[in-house]
């Protein structure tokens, strides 16, 4: 996926995203990360057809998105928004079908092909057991799953998650975040999310785009680019960066 | 499971009771023998006379609480407002007040009211998305929005009736509807019209499900929101014109009845546009019968009857479950 020169506004004009030119690599998992306000939400907003921008284009598979027809981009990439809404009483399955929507004629039933891969998108997400519970009945970590299980029913190549950890406990997060790991290594889907956590994101992800006040400050392999002064520029935050033989690298923040 | 089937039996069964009822009823009381019988030797002479006044007001009664149920159930699914009902948010006094223009200045035009009364339910409606929606559609702002377009073109009938009040207003009353003088033509286009819209909303439960979702949700599932909202609210706008135009104003019933639905056979619309419908027609008839019989020979309309009987109803329902609606 490539994002050239995109330039962003809402209706209020203030620019939100400047000039944002980069690329997404197929295969990988890409963290967005950066303060509030950094418009890490509206660059996905944008990669996923959601928002329009002013300026600049993103290309998939060769193609701007937006002169794909909606059912051809939904069949090529799925998207988890951070709030999500169903109505009432809406069993955990018949949310996982909505992934199928893509795929189907207008006014024909659900096929084998939907059933099985509804199944695989259950499986993957540990819901099996949970197919026939209303989504109400369920913890916050396993409706965030449900949500993951329906994108993946979408059978895309690309899954983009905005804030999948937000508001859930510390063991959720990391089911979510393994989760996903085991989604890109073992079904080889590219993936990119925004996290707030940097530990997380430095944890977790191949890349990472590092974002403040709408432009890029750096993006690249976590080791190669997360440095006390990136997190100065980009958080104001004073930090010290840990590399631990066990651990892996880590951050702890110390103070502004 | 139980519940759908036993609700769903429930509804047929009052429905074909207190239809028949109703025929049989009122300043010419006959048996069911004799009526039927009658119908189909056509020699009785009282039967002839209940095929003439009384069995077209029964249709009428029937359809139009079809057509507003349905019309209450669809304005939900796409305001996603639990609120949003014909009569609420003017849909039906702009089919009226146009229906009511049109009587006056054109009455050779008659038989065209169910159009001009939709094209003045659609700018109503139009009027209340335009000037509610602010980047989203706010449900409160939708509301009082609605209750605003309603008060003014309930406003504009009432003043256009005051003007000429003997004259031909037989069609359309402003704020009750009666349901006398109707004749078979007017049967003729509530049935025509009513079965397409009522056909047509079938065919659009499952995307009144679908809005149930968060639109950049469904956007991302390849869904093409608003095309989907568009004509769904083009179906409801004509249910609820179709209505208006042929059996005058009645409130309410597009909100009770699809919560009543709610209650009983869930959010499914596949389910809850069918019990809406036949709830709805139930409503209506029973609502007319006991208006004309309770106080005979004075007649009550029978949107006041159900006014009585659907509030109280309502909130001993609501009472009784918490689900409401959506989320």
């Amino acid at each position: 996926m490539e994002i050239k020169d995109i330039t962003f506004a809402y209706q209020d004009k203030v620019v939100r995203l400047h000039g944002i030119e980069t690329g997404i690599t197929p295969g990988k998992i890409t963290t967005i990360l950066g303060p509030n306000g950094s418009g890490k939400s509206t660059l996905l907003g944008v990669l996923t057809n959601n928002l329009a921008p002013q300026k600049g284009k993103v290309i998939l598979d060769g193609k701007v998105i937006k002169q794909y027809k909606p059912k051809e981009l939904a069949k090529k990439l799925g998207v988890v928004h951070q709030q999500n809404s169903a109505p009432s009483g809406m069993t955990v399955e018949k949310l996982v079908y909505y992934g199928r929507l893509p795929h189907k004629q207008a006014f024909t039933q659900h096929g084998d092909k939907d059933a099985e891969k509804v199944a695989w998108a259950l499986e993957r997400t540990g819901l099996i057991e949970k197919r026939h519970a209303p989504l109400d009945n369920l913890s916050g970590g396993q409706q965030q799953r449900a949500w993951i299980a329906m994108a993946l029913a979408q059978d895309t190549p690309y899954l983009f998650l905005d804030e999948p950890t937000a508001n859930l406990d510390i063991f959720y997060q990391y089911e979510i975040l393994e989760l996903v790991k085991e989604l890109c290594k073992e079904e080889g889907l590219t993936i990119v999310m925004v996290l707030h956590d940097i530990n997380q994101a430095v944890q977790y992800s191949h890349e990472i785009i590092a974002m403040k006040n709408g432009r890029i400050i750096s993006h690249g392999n976590p080791r190669d680019i997360v440095t006390r002064q990136l997190m100065q520029d980009v958080y104001g935050v004073n930090v010290v960066v840990k590399d631990d033989p066990e651990l892996g690298m880590y951050i702890v923040p110390i103070g502004i | 499971m139980y519940k759908k089937l036993i609700s769903f039996i429930a509804v047929l069964g009052l429905l074909l009771f207190v239809s028949l009822y109703s025929m049989i009823t009122g300043s010419i009381e006959i048996s069911l023998r004799e009526l039927i019988t009658g119908l189909f030797t056509g020699t009785n002479e009282n039967v002839e006379i209940i095929k003439d006044l009384r069995l077209p007001r029964i249709i009428i009664a029937l359809f139009a609480g079809a057509c507003l149920s349905v019309s209450g159930v669809l304005l939900q699914a796409v305001l996603r407002n639990p609120l949003a009902e014909p009569g609420i948010i003017g849909v039906s006094s702009g089919a009226g007040f146009v229906s009511i223009v049109m009587i006056t200045f054109f009455p050779t035009l008659y038989f065209y009211t169910p159009l001009f009364s939709f094209i003045g339910g659609a700018a109503a409606f139009l009027l209340v998305y335009l000037f509610a929606w602010k980047s989203g559609l706010d449900p409160l702002r939708m509301i009082l929005i609605g209750v605003a377009i309603n008060a003014l073109f309930t406003g504009l009938s009432q003043l256009l009736s005051a003007q000429n009040a003997s004259s031909l207003m037989s069609g359309i009353s402003v704020d009750a509807s009666t349901l006398t003088m109707k004749t078979w033509d007017d049967v003729g286009i509530i049935v025509l019209y009513g079965t397409i819209g009522l056909l047509l909303s079938l065919l659009l439960y499952a995307w009144c499900n679908h809005l149930g979702l968060k639109d950049k949700t469904l956007r991302n599932l390849g869904f093409q929101v608003n095309r989907a909202r568009f004509t769904i609210s083009v179906v409801a706008v004509l249910l609820a014109s179709i209505a208006t135009a042929i059996a005058g104003m009645f409130t309410f019933v597009g909100l009770l009845v699809p919560h009543i639905g709610r209650v009983l056979v869930g959010n499914d619309h596949k389910v809850l546009i069918p019990f809406s419908a036949l709830a709805g027609a139930l409503l209506i008839v029973t609502a007319d019968t006991l208006g004309r019989t309770i106080m005979a020979p004075i007649e009550i309309p029978a949107s006041i009857i159900m006014a009585v009987i659907g509030g109280p109803f309502l909130i001993f329902l609501l009472r009784k479950s918490d689900r409401i609606y959506g989320n």
